[in-house]
Formats: C-alpha cells, sequence, structure tokens
C-alpha cells in the first residue's frame, strides 16, 4: 500500500542545483543553506545523498561526521562489516544515520534525520530543499 | 573531513535561555609536551618529554574507544587535538552556546598517577597550571582554571594551593584520584588549605580508574567492551562520596566543597539512602560523625549534569532530582570537547523541570566558587 | 507480620545457618574432615551478613529449621532457602575446599531442613573459583524436588566472561535461576568482586557501595551479550538492593545508542534486556523504608523486583510492602517470585 512520488526526470523549481559531480570527493560532506536550511550533500558509492545537517539527538553538525559503512547484527564478540547501507556518523554521540531513509541505523532511537531528494543530470547534482515528498503505508 | 560551503552550525536559538550559563567541564588539552617546555628543570623535562602524555591515562591500547573518545568537529584550523586551543574553543563553544564563565579541568594531571618520580609529577603539574593560566584564562576571562595537585605530596599540593589561590581565573582544586582513599587522613592538608582559600576539591575521572594499579579500581573484575567500562564511571564516583563522608573529611572541614564531575547524579539517591541506613544501624555513633551522611551531601558535595540521564520519560529523572535536592547539589556541564557532551541549549531547557534551570545554569555554581566564578 | 492483606507470599530470600562444623561433618569426605578439624579452618560466622549489619552480631535464628519453619508468616506459601556460609568462598584461595564446603552444606540442607516443611526450597550453593565443578554441583543436586534455585557469590572476573558460560548453560538447561549474592568479603580480600575505589574502608563504606558488584554485573552480562547465548537463563541480585538500577538501566541505553558499533550484537535496548532475564530481590529494609523507594521501584518494568526476608538479618518481613502502590505489591510479593522460579511453581498450585 504505497504510493511513492515519480522520481523527476527533469529539474524543477524544489531543486537547487549544487555543483558537478566532480566536485565531491567520496563520502566527504558539502554542506549548503537551502531554503533556510543546513543541508549536506555527499557522493557515495551508492549515489549521491543529501540530509539536514543537524542531528536530531542534541543538534550536531551531522555533516562534520563520518560517512560509511557500519557494522552489523552478528554474534557476541564477532563482527561483520557492511557497506551495504551507508551511513552518516554523528559527531558528538556517534548516532547512525542512513542516509537514504534518515532512519536510525539499529533504531537505537524512532528519531528521523530529515532527507532529501537528489537529482544527477548531466553531471551536475541537484538537491530539494523542501522536505521529500514520499508517501509510505 | 568536511568542505564547507555554508556553515551548519550547530542548531536551535537561544531563546529559551535567558539568563548566564556557567559550563563546569570543559577540557583543555595540551597537543605536545614540549609546550610545557618553559616551566620544567632540564632534569623533569627530560624525564617528561621521553614519555607519552595520552590524554587519557591510559594505553588507548586496551580498551579503544570505537571511533574516538572526542568530539569529531573539534579540530581547529592549526590541527591540534580538540581542546588544545583556546581561541578555537571559544569561537566553537563557548560563545555560540552562551557560555559565561567554564572550570577548565586538564585531566592530563593523570599522567602523574603511576609516576614514582614524585618532584617530576609536581614539576609537571606546577607546569600544567601555569602554562593553562597563562594560555588560557589571560586569553579570555571566561576562562576558568582547577589547578592540579599532588595526592602524593601534602607539601607541594598546599603550597601550589597557596601561591595560586588568588591569581586571576583560578577557581577549584583538582586532584587526580589515585589509589589513595580521598576520605583518608593523609590528603587533610590539602582540603584544609583549600576550605581556608575558599576554593572547591574538584574530582573528574582520569581514565586510569579500572586501568592502572596507581588509580582506583571499579567493581567487579576487569570490563572487556567500552560501553561497559564507560557506564561504570560512576563507580569511583561513589567511592570518592562514601570515603570522604565516612572518613569525616567534613566534619574537620565543613566549609569545604567537594565537586564530583562527570560521575552522574542519579545514582545518588539510593546510594544516600544507603549511607543514612549504615549510619543508623550504628546509631550513629558508631560511625563516628556528627551528621548524617545525606546532610553532608547536600551541605557539601556537588554533582554536574554531564552526561544528563535519558530516562524513557523525563519526569522519572526529575523525581530523583527532587530527591537529591538538586537545587542545591546540581551544576552545568557539558563535558567539552568530548564525545558525549550535553549541549546546554537542551539541558537547560526542556530536559529539566523549570524551577531547576537557573540553578542547575549558574545560580548553585556561583554560589559555589562564589567571585571565582567570574559572574 | 506479612502482607497487608493476608494473600499468598512466596519469600525468595530466607537465610539458614549451620551452627557448628561438626553440624557439617558427615557430610565433608573423610579425608577433608581431617583437613577441617585439624588445619586452622574455622567455620565462617554466622554474622555480619553483608550488605545488612556492618557490625558483628551473634546470630541464633535461622540455625533449627522447625523453628524458622515455625516463625514464618502464615501466609508465606514457599520459601527458598540459601546459606551466606558458602559464599565467603570466594575470598578463599583454595578451589577445593571451596567446593567441598559448598557441597557439604547443600547436603546439609537437603537433609536436615526441605523436609521439614513443605514450603521450605533450596538455592543450591556453587564455588565459581572452578566451573567444571560447579557444574557437576549443579547436576548432582539439581533433580532434587525441591531444589528450585542456583545461588553463588561472584570474584573478581565479569560476569560476561566466558568462564561463566558452562554454568550458565547447566542452569539453563535444569531451568534454574541463578542467584547472586554477597559474599562478604567484597571490597576487603583479592579474589571476589572488588568495590570501586581503594581499599582499606569502614563497614559503612563497604555497605554504602555493595550494590556495584550487582552494576558491574548487570553491565557486563548484557553488553557482552550473554541473554543471546542463553536467553531462557534469568539472573537474580540478591542483597544489593535496586533503587540503583533505573539509573544503571538508563545509562546503559544511552551507552548503547552511541557505542552500538562496539556491541553490534545488541540489537535491541540493554533495558529490554533486562526485564526479561533479571530479576532483583527488594530485601534489606534501606530500600523499602525511605520515601523515595517505591518511586524507584515504579521506574522499572513491573516484573523486575521480589520480595524477600533475609531473614534472619532483617525481622520486619514485608511490613515494608505495605507503602507499595497496589498494582506493584502483588507482583512483589508473589506474582513476579511464581514465574521467576519455575520449580516453585509446580508446587504452588493454583492461584
Amino acid at each position: 500500500m504505497t504510493a511513492e512520488q515519480a522520481l523527476p526526470t527533469a529539474v524543477d523549481d524544489r531543486f537547487h542545483h549544487v555543483g558537478a559531480v566532480t566536485d565531491f570527493d567520496e563520502n566527504t560532506f558539502r554542506v549548503y543553506l537551502l531554503d533556510g536550511r543546513s543541508v549536506g550533500v555527499v557522493k557515495t558509492k551508492a549515489g549521491f545523498f543529501a540530509v539536514n545537517n543537524t542531528c536530531p539527538h542534541q543538534g550536531a553538525a551531522i555533516c562534520e561526521g563520518r560517512v560509511g559503512g557500519t557494522m552489523t547484527a552478528s554474534d557476541p564478540h564477532q563482527y561483520a562489516y557492511s557497506e551495504d547501507v551507508l551511513v552518516a556518523v554523528c559527531p558528538w554521540h556517534r548516532w547512525e544515520w542512513e542516509l537514504a531513509t534518515g532512519r536510525s541505523y539499529g533504531q537505537v532511537t524512532a528519531r528521523k534525520l530529515l532527507t532529501f531528494e537528489v537529482l544527477v543530470q548531466d553531471g551536475q547534482v541537484y538537491v530539494a530543499g523542501r522536505k521529500r515528498r514520499v508517501h509510505t503505508a | 573531513m568536511t568542505a564547507i560551503i555554508e556553515t551548519g552550525a550547530e542548531a536551535t536559538d537561544r531563546s529559551d535561555i535567558d539568563f548566564p550559563v556557567i559550563d563546569c567541564d570543559v577540557h583543555p588539552m595540551f597537543g605536545g609536551v614540549q609546550v610545557l617546555r618553559p616551566y620544567l628543570s632540564p632534569r623533569v623535562q627530560r624525564r617528561i618529554f621521553g614519555q607519552e602524555i595520552s590524554p587519557v591515562t591510559r594505553d588507548p591500547n586496551r580498551i579503544p574507544h570505537p571511533t574516538s573518545g572526542l568530539r569529531l568537529d573539534a579540530v581547529g584550523p592549526d590541527q591540534g587535538p580538540p581542546g588544545s586551543n583556546a581561541e578555537f574553543s571559544l569561537q566553537q563553544w563557548i560563545i555560540p552556546f552562551g557560555i559565561s564563565s567554564s572550570v577548565l579541568i586538564p585531566i592530563q594531571a593523570g599522567s602523574i598517577l603511576p609516576w614514582g618520580d614524585e618532584q617530576a609529577g609536581v614539576e609537571y603539574l606546577a607546569a600544567l597550571n601555569r602554562y593553562f593560566i597563562s594560555e588560557w584564562c589571560e586569553f579570555d576571562s571566561r576562562y576558568r582554571l582547577a589547578i592540579s595537585v599532588s595526592p602524593y605530596n601534602m607539601k607541594s599540593a598546599v603550597q601550589e594551593i597557596e601561591e595560586l589561590a588568588d591569581v586571576p581565573g583560578v577557581c577549584a582544586v583538582f586532584v587526580p584520584h589515585a589509589a589513595v582513599a580521598m576520605g583518608r587522613s593523609q590528603l587533610f592538608p590539602m582540603y584544609e588549605a583549600a576550605e581556608r582559600h575558599g576554593l572547591p576539591v574538584l574530582l573528574h575521572p582520569t581514565g586510569g580508574e579500572g586501568n592502572l594499579r596507581d588509580a582506583p579500581w571499579l567493581a567487579g573484575g576487569l570490563p572487556d567492551t567500552y560501553p561497559e567500562r564507560h557506564s561504570m564511571l560512576l563507580q569511583p564516583g561513589q567511592a570518592i562520596l562514601a570515603s570522604v563522608i565516612f572518613g569525616g573529611v567534613f566534619d574537620h572541614f565543613p566549609k569545604l566543597k567537594v565537586l564530583l564531575v562527570e560521575y552522574g547524579i542519579t545514582w545518588a539517591a539510593s546510594m544516600i539512602a544507603r549511607m543514612d541506613k549504615a549510619w543508623e544501624l550504628g546509631d550513629g555513633e558508631l560511625s563516628g560523625l556528627l551528621r548524617k551522611p545525606s546532610e553532608y551531601v547536600f551541605d557539601n558535595i556537588r554533582f554536574t549534569t554531564q552526561p544528563l540521564d535519558e530516562p524513557p520519560k523525563r519526569e522519572m529523572l526529575w523525581d530523583i532530582l527532587e530527591m537529591v535536592h538538586a537545587e542545591r547539589t546540581v551544576m552545568f556541564s557539558s563535558d567539552y570537547p568530548h564525545w558525549d557532551n550535553d549541549n546546554p541549549r537542551l539541558t537547560l531547557s526542556t530536559r529539566l523541570p523549570r524551577h531547576l534551570r537557573r540553578r542547575i545554569g549558574f545560580e548553585t555554581a556561583r554560589e559555589t566558587f562564589g567571585a571565582r566564578a567570574g559572574l | 507480620m506479612n502482607s497487608a492483606t493476608g494473600a499468598q507470599t512466596i519469600d525468595t530470600e530466607l537465610h539458614l545457618l549451620v551452627p557448628t562444623l561438626d553440624d557439617l561433618l558427615p557430610y565433608v569426605p573423610q579425608a577433608w574432615q581431617r583437613k577441617l578439624t585439624t588445619s586452622e579452618f574455622r567455620l565462617p560466622p554466622t554474622g555480619p551478613h553483608p550488605g545488612v549489619e556492618i557490625e558483628r552480631h551473634h546470630i541464633t535464628a535461622g540455625i533449627d529449621p522447625a523453628e524458622t519453619a515455625a516463625d514464618l508468616p502464615p501466609d508465606t506459601v514457599a520459601a527458598l532457602l540459601s546459606a551466606p556460609q558458602p559464599l565467603v568462598s570466594t575470598g578463599w584461595l583454595g578451589h577445593e575446599m571451596a567446593a567441598i564446603f559448598h557441597r557439604a552444606v547443600n547436603d546439609y540442607v537437603m537433609d536436615r531442613w526441605l523436609a521439614c516443611d513443605s514450603r521450605f526450597y533450596l538455592a543450591a550453593s556453587v564455588s565459581v573459583h572452578d566451573i567444571d565443578t560447579a557444574v557437576a554441583e549443579v547436576r548432582r543436586v539439581a533433580d532434587h524436588p525441591r531444589v528450585a534455585a542456583v545461588v553463588t557469590s561472584l570474584i573478581a572476573i565479569n560476569m560476561g566472561h566466558k568462564h561463566y558460560h558452562r554454568l550458565y548453560e547447566v542452569c539453563q538447561e535444569k531451568n534454574l535461576p541463578l542467584v547472586i549474592h554477597p559474599g562478604g568479603f567484597e571490597g576487603s580480600v583479592v579474589g571476589p568482586a572488588a568495590l570501586a575505589g581503594v581499599g582499606p574502608r569502614t563497614p559503612e563504606e563497604t555497605f554504602a557501595l555493595l550494590p556495584q558488584v550487582a552494576m558491574t554485573s548487570v553491565s557486563s552480562l548484557i553488553f557482552d551479550g550473554v541473554f543471546l547465548r542463553f536467553p531462557e537463563l534469568t539472573i537474580v541480585f540478591a542483597g544489593f538492593g535496586y533503587g540503583w538500577v533505573p539509573p544503571v538501566l538508563w545509562r546503559a541505553d544511552a551507552e548503547w545508542r552511541g557505542l552500538r558499533v562496539e556491541v553490534p550484537w545488541l540489537v535491541e535496548p540493554p533495558s529490554e534486556v533486562a526485564a526479561r532475564n533479571i530479576r532483583f530481590v527488594v530485601d534489606g529494609a534501606c530500600d523499602l523504608d525511605k520515601a523515595g523507594a517505591w518511586k524507584l521501584a515504579e521506574m522499572l518494568p513491573e516484573q523486575l523486583l521480589l520480595y524477600g526476608s533475609d531473614r534472619p538479618y532483617i525481622t520486619s518481613g514485608a511490613a515494608g510492602l505495605a507503602g507499595a502502590p497496589e498494582h506493584l505489591r502483588r507482583r512483589i510479593e508473589f506474582e513476579n517470585a511464581a514465574s521467576t522460579f519455575p520449580r516453585l511453581r509446580i508446587a504452588v498450585g493454583d492461584r
């Protein structure tokens, strides 16, 4: 029962141009002021993501943390590192936020990190400044 | 590393906080021990410069933090470690968060705990004190220093207190917690000097707890994960509390304040009840104390907020704050620039009940540090 | 004097004392009889009870089974007996001597006490110096119909450690909760679980700090994933109070939120693990008397707390429970113990 908004095939007026794909170093946020919000944009091997630059926990600048994979659930005292899900790690209390969904990795909290739609077209990167309008059941 | 096009500095405005804030736990650090050279004798330079002064008084491999014990966003333009640049800390923390006065606690003082060369320890702490007075307190009056003294050498501890008590910026005495019970009478000369000068004595984990033979141990045996160990750092705080109270420190020094910084608060509710019960089981008389333990806690002990509890319902925390008379005993702290620092905009607004915000935000600290609070 | 309504009560902490070494010798192998009677060995004294007393008292109650049975409040339908004297063996260096002593006391209780009253159940004690011996002892006594738990005290190895795993395994297998109780040497002697800080210390400090042993244990059990390996295991802490539990669980949850990468096997908050697998006995009157005590109890999941009289050290019985909020009182005085100790349920019958 999910009605997902179709991804735009053309840049409309919600989108801000934030630079060229080549401007971005992998896993390094670039931060922009978009529609009054501080938004971090990052290039990863899974594509581009954009998140609100404010940690829902205590307000730290998420984009000054780290981006990468994380440890998945495992047996006691065993570790399994995976990059199937990429997270942003808050520079303060290290809460992990899934770049694609804004959900807390490991469900340590029900709070969510705001994410923004990213569009890459002709080697240029565009970010929608308003919250992504995705309808989920 | 972040490429910042437009700064995304930490969110909300301060509209909820219309009072001054005293931050009772900020950590300055020296990046390289060479900065202490001007303050050290050649022999002690030789002793110290061959060593690596860890910020946390233990080998990092013993129980490494999985990411870092410091904030990932607190490295300044000079690339020194977080907390090593007074200007940067001012711009990142003190000014934007409206801190009117901060208590600097240099936990690198804990390095002396295992040193058998007592004289080197004394000189190193004296160097630390003068360095931070010069580079931080004289840089900005919002920086106040807890001067470090050696628990092993009372003569030098007293001398240091006498010399520095009235230096502008000095506000407390920090004593690294060694394998010496804090209530023992051998420490009384230090307590006496501190009380006489109106200086609180401040305790804070050094990192040596549960790691060095020359530091207090944790309960049970040895932890084997970082969260296990970190969550048990309240225990040395409990040990200090029990020791100073039942050791009669406050019968001898009724005006003295002992500050338990970064050990937590809420464990104190049931511990206070247990201490009173222990006292009652001996009819009061057996303990040798003049008063009930809880009275000393409320009069002479202060706790700091960070890390502030995150219960399922904040009213649970509020209930415990009432049990420990938080309007008298609790002071705000951030623990900047450690990884788990608390944002004062949240601590001093929605996380605390309205009637406690000003008390915790600055009033109790102002009473505790007196004019030295700088307010 | 017991429950305010006269409703059924389960006492999860009733202590018994062995009066003299001679009483114990029939249960000791012959060569050890010789050793115990010709060496410096002395029967551990009956007091002080760690965490309850701060000066040595000569205890005369708790020695005679018939007297103890007669003294049981009429609404006590089951009482879990445990002997404190073997628990001091965490302070002993001879592992075999410790094992012999625990075994002898277990046999003494099974022989002299359990037949006296159908309400008596036994928490059989083991020494954790040598886990193989502990496991053998559990297997030896587990099938006695009135053995309802295992009890031990802790050495300076945290409970999450592999050292204890085979003991956890057999307790889980036999459906026996593992009760942890102070031994008596915490804080003073090298070997048992330490108290934090630096010794030596006054009895008052020991009393105040004793809950730390349980705090460390809770943290270690959860962060080391013990209940992932042994999901049916229940650990019960008796003699450590409970007022510290809410703060410790909140802190554990906060640590987990920030340090999940270090303990990725934990896929739920520590407090939820504790709610399932850990229990705390409400004993030691200091936790009941004070105003905040019930406020603290209400901060915990309802299934966590169990009533224990701690006789003969405390004689007020369940009087303190009269101040409990209604919804908690029945849980604490009966329901939680009935569901925590499966072996008690069998004989208790209809409720």
